[in-house]
């Protein structure tokens, strides 16, 4: 940043000097010494660093700016990050014995009925004289000075840097007609360029520093989310994070719909015993609570002064016990559902910033997305506890049934002591092999089945000719479909299907396979396929119909969860839920519909699934059963 | 074929396996060497040259596994390898096919199928090594006739027109009939070293080529596709050299 040179070889008398560049016209100039030029540029530097720091120290402007310029009063005023208020802050002389000391006053208020607002507009020094004192509101009088009424003269310069207006600065005093010199008015303005300079500065330092926080704060909270921590450190994590980027107090509140109250899950910045027990009163939930407003409204309030909004009387209690002047509320909520509130507490009346709000509303969705997971998490655990005891039982079952005949043939036929004919021989190896066959099917369902159930399902996509797999599928179950007269229909000129050739081939063969152990000899077995248009995504539509029992409307779902037994259902009762999985994965539909004869009578089982012609994205199966 | 002499190298880490491999091997008249890991495949290979090798590609003893046996093998001598898989390891099948196994086998297979696949393999080694560059090939059964010089392809007595593409591709298939040929062997043979990833474009030419050729296309009888891996053709092929 620079300063230029600012020479303040100001001579009340004369009023002549130089402009910041050094340049500029300049009849008979009165040189200073070199002391004094020093001075003025040690003074300059003062001037600047006073205004540098987190906490400019105003006093010591004052102080530094009163060696030059005469005023009773000095004000600085600031816009407010969001645009929407100013902060003012008034320095007075003190009145006592001893060196000249300075206090400092601040406080805020709107934009719109502020000088700095009308700065904004139009930019120009503004010199008034007040005959009878200064008297008038902020906007006319200057932001600073408007409540002294000893004031006679008053100088207003807008603090403005290239085009920009930062702020004012208001210069009062007591005596009429101080700042009527144009001299004076010059080196004011050259003043003001200098501290706005120093201002911005201090602005844009402050940005980086607040992101950097605001940085780090995120990256916490999405490393707490995708490790896997419970909900409370979670919250915890998110409420501290918002505390630490934002410097203002979080709390986090669950809405209880069984007790209608409030529960404070996770706080930050506040005191720990008082505001849960504030927050416990089951009034809370009311419209004139800004929590209550927020559940009931499911959108984020923002109450700029809790002392005076009238929307919310109920909340005036946090002015007074917990000094929270002004509060941001976002509900934590899915669709229809809002299971509580995030909660920015900030000690200073309108404290929150456009960018506040929007760090805000980004860490109020990852908590909401945090409560979501947690509760999703917990009513799959609940299922799969139930779900684990029934598949254990039922593969060891499945498993050993065929072990225990292959392990009965083989000793049988090892015993020495027993004499087998040929025949006999024959028949238990010819069992032990069938056995065989039948827990490699097991195995390999079961294999197929977990791959798809762990979302493990890794699909080989490519361009497919349905009635190609069909045939496929039938010469692997040549033998068994002998004896069915099988017949297909199939739409002429089908389009290829984006699909894993090897697992549409064992959708169809359990489909067939199911088909055909469910099916009266000699019934008939067909399978028909058509392109449905249906929405935007036209789909393969692919029909296995079979004589054999009509599944009832309580079973349809139910076949196709895993290991079901009873209706229709084989062996360990996978088949079907394979076909699922499998379907699914390629985001198609899967269902079972009773066949009608031409009686209106139930006469067997139409297996339908519906394949998207392109299936995009997503390479494995959801856990569906 | 006679199997009196030729040696047969099998490589599996399980005893079981080996027992019954070299049984019935044996039983059939082959000589059989068992080996245990990567390691002693590779050397027992290299010290003995097999007509066949039967290798599994689970070795968990050792730090070669069945993949390394197989590229290693490879360097060493053209020995057609039969792999044998189990069914989670799909990739790694289509990758040692890719890398110069000949043939593949799923556990848990029969011996039947064992004994086939490794008498194929034989004579398919026997015939290409007599015959490196064939004039004809014409399917068993008389249906499909290819003079290569001529690049003349009859489909039950009338001539098909191919496209140079198909004509390579239908070649390379009738030329290894009987041995699954995978996506990426043919499209490198076919298009070029640079290919190996477009399953889908060789896909589209399978299909016009069944067209032109099949008198099912839907339901084809010679040029068959192996999901997942690639494509075969199924039925015998005799071939003449000039």
């Amino acid at each position: 940043m620079q300063l230029g040179v600012i020479s303040l070889t100001f001579n009340r008398g004369e009023g002549e000097f130089g402009d910041e560049s050094g340049k500029g016209k300049m009849k008979t100039r009165t040189r200073p010494s070199t002391q004094e030029d020093f001075a003025i540029v040690e003074r300059v530097a003062r001037i600047v660093s006073s205004v540098r720091g987190t906490k400019p120290d105003y006093r010591r402007l004052a102080a530094e700016l009163e060696l030059a310029i005469p005023f009773d009063v000095v004000g600085i005023v600031l816009l407010r990050h969001d645009r929407e208020g100013v902060r003012v802050t008034v320095c007075h002389r003190e009145e006592y014995q001893g060196p000249t000391r300075w206090t400092a006053l601040q406080h805020q208020h709107p934009r719109e009925s502020s000088m700095l607002g009308q700065m904004l507009q139009t930019p120009r020094p503004i010199l008034r004289e007040y005959e009878n004192g200064l008297d008038g509101p902020p906007a006319l009088c200057g932001d600073a000075l408007s409540s002294d009424h000893r004031l006679h003269s008053t100088l207003i310069v807008p603090l403005i840097i290239e085009e920009r207006v930062l702020g004012t600065l208001e210069l009062g005093t007591i005596a009429p007609n101080t700042y009527r010199d144009e001299a004076l008015q010059r080196l004011v303005r050259a003043v003001a360029r200098v501290l706005a300079a120093a201002i911005e500065g201090v602005q844009l330092e402050g940005k980086t520093q607040i992101q950097d926080r605001q940085h780090q704060a995120l990256k916490d909270v999405s490393f707490a989310l995708t490790s896997k921590m419970e909900l409370p450190t979670i919250l915890d994590q998110i409420v501290v994070g918002l505390a630490k980027s934002l410097n203002v107090a979080s709390a986090i509140m669950m809405y209880d719909r069984q007790t209608a109250l409030l529960q404070v899950e996770a706080l930050a910045g506040l005191d720990r015993e008082i505001f849960p027990k504030i927050c416990r009163c089951n009034a809370y939930v009311r419209e004139e609570c800004i929590i209550g407003y927020t559940l009931q409204h499911h959108r984020p309030s923002i109450c700029y002064d809790l002392t005076t909004d009238e929307r919310f009387p109920l909340n005036h209690v946090y002015a007074r016990e917990l000094n929270i002047h002004s509060v941001y509320t976002f509900p934590l909520m899915t669709d229809t559902t809002v299971y509580g509130v995030l909660l920015l507490c900030s000690a200073e009346p309108g404290g929150f910033t456009p960018l506040k709000v929007d760090i805000f509303s980004l860490f109020a969705s990852q908590a909401t997305l945090a409560i979501d997971t947690s509760m999703l998490l917990e009513a799959v655990r609940q299922r799969s506890l139930s779900q684990e005891s029934a598949l254990l039982s039922s593969v060891s079952h499945d498993l050993r049934t065929p072990l225990t005949t292959i392990k009965a043939a083989v000793t049988g036929l090892l015993q020495a002591d027993l004499a087998w004919s040929e025949q006999a021989r024959r028949e238990m190896l010819e069992d032990v092999d069938s056995e065989t066959d039948q827990l490699t099917v097991m195995v390999n369902a079961l294999i197929e089945l977990s791959r798809i159930e762990m979302g493990a399902l890794m699909l080989e996509k490519e361009w497919c000719d349905i009635v190609e797999v069909i045939h496929g599928t039938q010469a692997k179950l040549d033998r068994r479909l002998a004896v069915y007269p099988m017949h297909l229909d199939l739409q002429p000129h089908l389009p290829l299907v984006y699909a894993d050739h090897a697992q549409l081939e064992r959708v169809f063969y359990n489909l067939l396979d199911n088909a055909i152990r469910h099916s009266p000899e000699g019934a008939e077995i067909v399978i028909a396929v058509d392109v449905l248009e249906k929405h935007e995504s036209p789909c393969v539509r692919v029909r296995v119909i079979d004589h054999g029992r009509t599944v009832p409307e309580h079973e349809r779902e139910r076949i196709f969860r895993s290991f079901h037994y009873g209706f229709r259902s084989y062996g360990s009762g996978l088949g079907l839920a394979i076909c699922k999985g499998i379907v699914e994965a390629h985001q198609g539909c899967i269902w079972v519909e009773a066949l009608q004869n031409d009686e209106g009578k139930a006469s067997g089982s139409c297996f339908i699934f519906t394949l998207p012609i392109r299936a995009n994205s997503g390479v494995s199966a959801r856990a569906t059963v | 074929m006679k199997a009196k002499g030729k040696h047969i190298l099998v490589v599996d880490d399980e005893p079981p396996i080996q027992r019954n491999l070299r049984r019935n091997l044996t039983a059939m008249g082959y000589e059989v060497l068992v080996a245990e890991n990567g390691e002693q495949a590779v050397e027992m290979a290299r010290l003995h040259y097999p007509d066949l090798i039967l290798l599994d590609l689970h070795l968990p003893n050792g730090k070669l596994d069945g993949i390394d046996v197989c590229v290693q093998v490879r360097q060493l001598m053209q020995t057609p390898i039969i792999v044998l898989s189990a069914l989670t390891e799909e990739k790694r099948k289509v990758q040692a096919l890719d890398l110069g196994a000949d043939d593949y086998l799923t556990k848990p297979f029969s011996t039947e199928e064992l004994l086939a696949r490794v008498r194929a393999c034989l004579r398919r080694a026997n015939a290409t090594a007599e015959i490196t560059d064939p004039e004809v090939l014409q399917s068993e059964d008389g249906y499909l006739y290819m003079h290569v010089a001529r690049r003349q392809v009859l489909v039950a007595g009338h001539e098909v027109r191919l496209t140079p593409t198909e004509f390579e591709l239908l070649r390379r298939l009738m030329l290894y009939a009987g041995k699954v040929l995978t996506h990426r062997s043919l499209l490198r043979a076919v298009w070029g070293p640079e290919y190996g990833e477009e399953a889908d474009y060789l896909r589209v030419y399978v299909r016009q080529l069944r067209r032109k050729v099949e008198v099912e296309p839907s339901r084809p009888r010679y040029i068959l596709t192996e999901p997942g891996v690639g494509y075969v053709f199924h039925v015998r092929v005799e071939v003449q050299s000039s």
